[in-house]
């Protein structure tokens, strides 16, 4: 279908270029970050942004605001954008669109269940939920009183149901909130890698990139803190790992290892990801490292045309320019200049 | 007032004045000792102050350095809604309680219990998981502090109402019940003095009133009698007497045996 350049347009052109719209709309650095980094209130930031896409998106606030207000109107718009693409969208866009918002489902429903498991009312929990993540039977989540029902009403009616039918109903009651959203992550992983492979095309080809950097970063990730930290046994461990990736050749001597030098010798033949752990310092914390790369892979999709990248490439860089915001709005806030300069910039 | 309690209304005695002179030394040794008291009260007090005020200087820098580390804990952590969440299902952090006793006086004194620092270690595994943690035991940090601050708050306030307490004691028995005891002292004294004055007085009097009466006799006898048979007689009630003194000590009689009943 959409391997062939010709007849790409007919259906998906459009929303195409609106993603590349939407990219061209982003914050770079030279215009906006270096401004808004010398704002002295979020007042300021507020006025800087009405010259940029963001346009009058604060304006209806009241006085004093906060960068709790930034981030959820900055969300919002996000989630406009998003809906704008997927209601026009036919298929096999909508299915892809779909596999974006799965993420944010895994999360909110991973939420539920929390505030189920801790006796809350799963009512406040409700405005917490990331608007992307939420599908038509979600509301009837939040109706169930136990884990038990509401492990039902998910395989039923979420999309994301087949992703907990790979795990037991034991891990509900034993494992931590965290392991059950790195197992469902992981499943959610491999699905859409099988998904993506199947589409063919130049989309495989970027999207399976992408894909399997995410998968990395789960491994890498997961190694670090299990030897810093020392709880998880060896054997959950290696379930968290996805089944794809550049690194799964030493997916089983990962799950072995005990310390980060242990770590570092294992990954060394892959070459970026040996640097990578080598840079990490306290000035530049694993985490920006990774989130650069993160960035660079994103930046690449939108290079080539006729394929879905763009739309995968254009929700992950807005969040990470969200995320931005908030860091910044935060420091001035809190006058704490000198880690302003730390967001990851993307342009 | 002080006018009506300078001393005490006692019957003036000497057992009475021995009773007081023990008041007196019982009050002594209290007041010496309870002004040690609030030496070492205030002492402590000056301490906890000090410290006190340093642990407070510490803590508005702390405070900001754990709210920025939330905010970097959200940048690098992304949504990490789902691993506080997920924390709230364990125990809320425990305290325990242990007395001090400073020179009497028993003071509380908070101090985390040991599971503080494997509150810290649960495993992470999502994004972000360093900065989180640092987040984690910045907040355990600044509880740590407050509990101190707490503690040493608490026990301020007791030392405070104790120093007030031992000061008016020692106040009190300063200035009101030692010069009481004092004066009351002073009045026995002066009234047993005065009693004994009175008792000599009286005793010379009724000597110098029983002397005429003698000498009065010894005129009549003369009278009667002329002066040579009358020194007679006077050495023979003389022996009279010795004997009856030598036999009273030996078989203890009745002293009120007038030995001249049978001369007249």
């Amino acid at each position: 279908m959409q391997s062939n350049s010709l007849l790409y347009n007919v259906n998906f052109g459009g929303q195409e270029a609106l993603a590349h719209g939407y990219k061209a709309g982003l914050l770079t650095q030279a215009k906006d970050y270096s401004t808004l980094v010398q704002c002295n209130t979020p007042e300021d930031m507020k006025l800087h942004l009405s010259n940029t896409i963001y346009g009058n998106f604060l304006q209806n606030e009241p006085s004093p605001i906060t960068p709790a207000v930034i981030v959820q109107k900055a969300t919002e718009k996000l989630v406009d954008d998003f809906n704008n693409m997927r209601f026009n969208a036919v298929e096999p866009l909508t299915t892809f669109l779909d596999f974006i918002t799965f993420e944010y489902m895994i999360n909110n429903v991973l939420k539920l269940i929390t505030a189920v498991r801790t006796n809350k009312d799963a009512l406040d929990i409700l405005h917490k939920c990331h608007p992307l993540g939420t599908f038509p039977s979600f509301k009837a989540l939040v109706a169930a009183k136990t884990v038990k029902d509401m492990y039902e009403t998910i395989l039923v009616d979420a999309p994301i149901g087949h992703y907990f039918t790979k795990t037991d109903q034991r891990d509900f009651d034993d494992y931590s909130t965290d392991y059950l959203r790195a197992l469902l992550q992981k499943n959610y992983l491999e699905d859409f890698y099988d998904y993506v492979c199947d589409l063919g095309g130049v989309t495989a080809e970027v999207m399976c990139e992408m894909l399997e950097f995410e998968a990395d970063r789960q491994v890498l990730t997961i190694t670090r803190q299990s030897v810093r930290v020392d709880s998880l046994p060896k054997d959950e461990r290696k379930r968290l790992y996805p089944a794809f990736g550049d690194l799964a050749d030493v997916h089983d001597q990962l799950a072995d290892a005990d310390d980060e030098n242990q770590i570092k010798q294992i990954i060394k033949p892959h070459v970026k990801y040996y640097d990578l752990m080598n840079n990490v310092s306290k000035v530049t914390p694993y985490e920006t490292l990774m989130k650069k790369e993160h960035v660079r892979l994103c930046k690449k999709l939108f290079d080539q045309q006729f394929n879905f990248g763009p739309f995968y490439a254009f929700v992950k860089l807005r969040e990470q320019e969200i995320s931005n915001l908030h860091w910044i709005a935060e420091c001035i806030n809190q006058e704490r200049y000198k880690r302003i300069n730390e967001y990851t910039s993307i342009y | 007032m002080s006018d009506k309690n300078k001393r005490e209304n006692v019957l003036p005695s000497k057992m009475t004045l021995m009773q007081m002179k023990q008041r007196l030394v019982g009050a002594k040794k209290g007041h010496s000792l309870l002004e040690q008291k609030a030496k070492a009260l205030n002492n402590r007090f000056r301490q906890i102050l000090g410290e006190i005020r340093e642990a407070k200087l510490t803590l508005p820098d702390l405070f900001n350095e754990t709210q920025f580390s939330l905010a970097a804990a959200h940048f690098y952590g992304e949504d990490i809604s789902l691993t506080v969440s997920d924390r709230q299902k364990s125990d809320p952090v425990k305290v325990k309680l242990a007395f001090n006793n400073i020179a009497g006086v028993t003071l509380p004194e908070w101090s985390e219990s040991d599971e503080f620092s494997e509150k810290s270690k649960l495993p992470l595994l999502s994004k972000g998981s360093e900065e989180v943690q640092t987040c984690v035991d910045k907040h355990l940090e600044t509880l740590q502090k407050l509990i101190k601050i707490a503690s040493l708050q608490t026990s301020f306030l007791t030392l405070d109402e104790e120093i007030k307490v031992t000061n008016r004691r020692v106040n009190a028995l300063e200035r009101v019940v030692i010069p009481r005891i004092e004066n009351t002292i002073a009045y026995i004294k002066s009234e047993l003095e005065e009693q004994e004055r009175e008792d000599f007085f009286r005793l010379k009097k009724v000597r110098d009133m029983k002397d005429r009466e003698a000498d009065e006799k010894k005129q009549a006898l003369i009278a009667k009698v002329g002066a040579e048979k009358a020194k007679e007689i006077e050495n023979e009630i003389l022996r009279q007497k010795m004997e009856t003194e030598a036999g009273r000590v030996s078989s203890n009689q009745d002293e009120d045996e007038d030995p001249d009943a049978d001369l007249f």
